[in-house]
């Protein structure tokens, strides 16, 4: 199939970095420490570990209650991508959303004195009807009045599915628009069970670097507002960068740890490149996924040696925002766009000393010709998801999009 | 000693689910984690818990975990040197 | 619309079925998550009757693994210990991923959930993957557990009508084929759209009318949306059945105010 770069005009982006697309990117410009010792809620373990969290209410944001944080997140970041976009007319709009947690904020919260009280399911009305991530999506689609939905939920590679998904409902013609949204907020279910695996570094994760031990969770929303490119002629809005190809496949290996050589992210990424229509060299940069377990990094950086004969500069952002799960994928591809378009590689937070069983070190670069970025995000399940975004409209051999 | 490792077979095999093996079953010197039982990563995890819940004794690591988990008898060691509950 | 062909289906409906569980290897048997087993027999069931092996698997689930999650928060809540294996299998896409492990299915492993509209949304999802990620292996899946029968009288008006067939469980798989012209059997499906407060099974008849679909072929959304898993429950006994024609299979998500459609081509 020749390629067909989509073309994204409008991002949204919040973090523990703060509200807005340009706050978070200033903080991964600066390859800032964006954690801090969890305190947004009772996770019940002895030491708070270090986390991305949002302490400031999204609500405030928002100027009303919304059903739980996750739902508020992802309408922070919705509102923000379509803020360009004034007057849509006849054009449709769909929404894929990517959530882990949606409204579990709260209903373990009701299964917690549901326990203590039997009593107390009198109120299951109240917090059971958004337990389900679908009514998340839900509250997204109906403030952007949006015509048709689908809620995924992949782990930590869900974000960037929805990215691949958005751009296939635009292809086919079913939208004329589509935000992809990911968005988690952070819940005693994956504080605990992160922990429960060891998988967290309470002192702060360190990408790819030797004394890297685990993940730092965080918590945030990011979204990106794809559209055909006669949808985005009609509205006179330049795109900022374009979806130029999507790869997705399973590992097969274990429930939760990556395939020691990556060989399902290997295909994941040689399908993006391959919808891309490019060679492997064309990449510029890896906004890699980057979790700073001790697997993940190591197979990571195997498999993308696997596919590229000369390894492109890459970076984390995870000690910047913290690992916001089903929204990293999202989220980080909102940076990684604005990285492209500034034309630099950002720091990678937490890396400090090589590690010779990755072989290799985060490259940042203050200045960088970047035509193609590829984001990776891999999930539990070994689930892997990986997305090119372009800076041009059209791959390197002229195919029109 | 032999006491503790009984005990521990039996917590294995109900924290595990291994509903089909009895303590007589488990070989208190032979590997627990990819050994005949057909234990898991998930299950060193699980054990882990386990040391921690039942008997207060922390197992730091993964890495330390499989060494721990070298066998019944060392994980009786580990728990006689390390306890803190029971 | 695009039509996916069925090359075949499988499911285990447990209330029908008691001895399901003797298609399950000992090991899985022995250990593992009860949602993961339904999706596996079914499966199993619909991929020992046509060849070749799906490459890819989209999963439509409501709950998800529910049973496992709530395991997991008994532990953390009751004495401070939750069970890293119940956490791993409390989330969403464990099944997906566990088939994805015993049937080596290396291909797109996506997960949809969208409450009673699970089943439809996954099965228009399946149209979006690429011509080489098929057949696909289409799994919808939903579990009870004694929690929800408590909950069940407290939840809302709406919710209620809408799972008056209570928390049915069942397994229902498909393997499609890549889209082509209509032929039966072949399906095809409308993922959620909003009814904004409009009544459910009008905002599915005026979608139908929109892609060209005969109004005559909807069933009364009454009888496929009872439960989060009927409609695709609905959609396997009438490829069982050979019912001829076209049947349209309405849903509708209180919790989402959404309705969704499949349509099954027989």
């Amino acid at each position: 199939m020749p390629p067909n770069y989509i073309p994204i005009i409008g991002m949204g982006a919040v973090s523990c970095a703060g509200y807005g697309t340009a706050v978070c990117f200033n903080a991964v410009r600066e390859g800032r420490d964006g954690l801090s010792p969890l305190s947004v809620l009772d996770s019940g373990l002895k030491q708070a570990p270090l986390c991305g969290q949002i302490e400031e209410n999204p609500e405030s944001r928002l100027g009303r209650t919304v059903q739980d944080k996750t739902t508020a997140l992802a309408l922070c970041a919705a509102h923000e991508a379509l803020a360009q976009v004034t007057d849509r007319r006849e054009l449709r709009l769909g929404v894929v959303l990517a959530t882990t947690v949606g409204g579990i904020t709260r209903s373990e919260i009701f299964y917690r004195e549901l326990k203590k009280e039997p009593e107390h399911v009198r109120h299951a009305a109240a917090y059971v009807s958004h337990h389900e991530p679908t009514a998340t999506t839900a509250a997204v689609a109906s403030c952007v009045h949006a015509a048709g939905f689908h809620t995924i939920s992949t782990a930590c590679s869900t974000g960037l599915h929805a990215v691949g998904m958005a751009k296939r409902l635009i292809e086919n013609g079913t939208y004329d628009l589509c935000l992809a949204v990911g968005s988690d907020a952070l819940s005693i279910l994956t504080v605990r069970g992160f922990a429960s695996l060891m998988l967290i570094d309470y002192d702060g994760c360190k990408p790819f670097d030797r004394r890297r031990v685990g993940i730092s969770l965080g918590e945030g929303a990011g979204a990106l507002l794809l559209a055909s490119a006669g949808a985005a002629k009609k509205l006179g809005c330049m795109p900022q960068a374009y979806v130029a190809g999507w790869g997705a496949s399973a590992d097969c290996h274990h429930m939760t740890a990556p395939h020691p050589d990556g060989l399902g992210a290997q295909r994941a990424v040689r399908s993006a490149l391959a919808e891309a229509g490019i060679e492997p060299s064309a990449i510029d940069f890896i906004a890699a996924h980057g979790t700073a377990t001790p697997d993940n990094d190591a197979a990571e950086i195997k498999a993308m040696r696997a596919v590229f004969a000369a390894l492109p500069p890459f970076c984390s952002m995870k000690r910047t925002l913290g690992h916001t799960l089903a929204a990293s994928g999202a989220l980080e591809a909102v940076m990684s766009i604005c990285a492209m378009r500034e034309g630099i590689i950002p720091p990678t937070a937490g890396y400090d000393q090589f590690d010779e069983s990755v072989g290799a070190a985060p490259s940042p670069k203050t200045k960088a010709e970047i035509r193609y970025v590829l984001k990776n995000s891999f999930g539990f399940g070994g689930n892997n998801a990986a997305v090119v975004f372009s800076g041009r409209e059209t791959s390197g051999n002229g195919v029109m999009e | 000693m032999e006491e503790l490792i009984h005990k521990l077979k039996e917590q294995i095999i109900s924290t595990l689910n291994l509903s089909d093996i009895t303590p007589e079953d488990i070989d208190a010197d032979a590997p627990l984690i990819g050994g005949g039982l057909g234990l898991d990563s998930i299950d060193t995890l699980e054990l882990i818990v386990l040391m921690e819940k039942e008997y207060g004794a922390t197992v730091p690591d993964v890495n330390v975990g499989r060494k721990v988990f070298s066998s019944v008898r060392a994980l009786a060691q580990y728990i006689h040197d390390n306890r803190t509950k029971n | 619309m695009t039509f996916l062909p069925i090359l075949s289906a499988g499911s285990v409906v447990p209330s029908r079925d008691p001895s399901w569980t003797d298609e399950l290897p000992p090991p899985m048997k022995r250990r593992d998550a009860r949602i993961w087993h339904l999706a596996y027999v079914a499966s199993k069931r619909a991929m020992e009757k046509a060849k070749p092996a799906p490459r890819s698997i989209i999963c439509g689930t409501a709950l998800g693994a529910l049973d496992e999650t709530c395991k997991y928060l008994d532990g953390v809540f009751a004495d401070g210990f939750g069970s890293p294996r119940h956490f791993i299998a409390s989330v969403h896409n464990s099944m997906a991923g566990k088939l994805a492990l015993e049937f080596k299915i290396n291909g797109p492993n996506l997960t949809v959930c969208d409450g009673q509209n699970s089943f439809a949304s996954a099965a228009a999802a399946v149209s979006l993957l690429n011509p080489d990620d098929f057949p696909a292996l289409l799994v919808a899946v939903d579990e009870n557990i004694e929690l929800l029968g408590r909950l069940l009288p407290h939840l809302s008006a709406p919710c209620r009508q809408y799972l008056r067939e209570g928390w049915t469980e069942a397994a229902v798989a498909f393997i499609l084929a890549a889209p082509a012209e209509k032929s039966p059997p072949c399906l095809t499906a409308a993922g959620p759209a909003p009814c904004n407060g409009g009544e459910p099974q009008r905002c599915i008849r005026e979608r139908m009318l929109a892609t060209g679909l005969d109004a005559q072929a909807m069933m009364p959304i009454e009888a496929t949306s009872g439960s989060f898993i009927q409609p695709a429950i609905t959609a396997y006994e009438l490829l069982a059945q050979q019912s001829r024609g076209d049947h349209v299979i309405g849903s509708y998500s209180p919790s989402s105010g959404a309705a969704a459609f499949v349509c099954v081509c027989i």
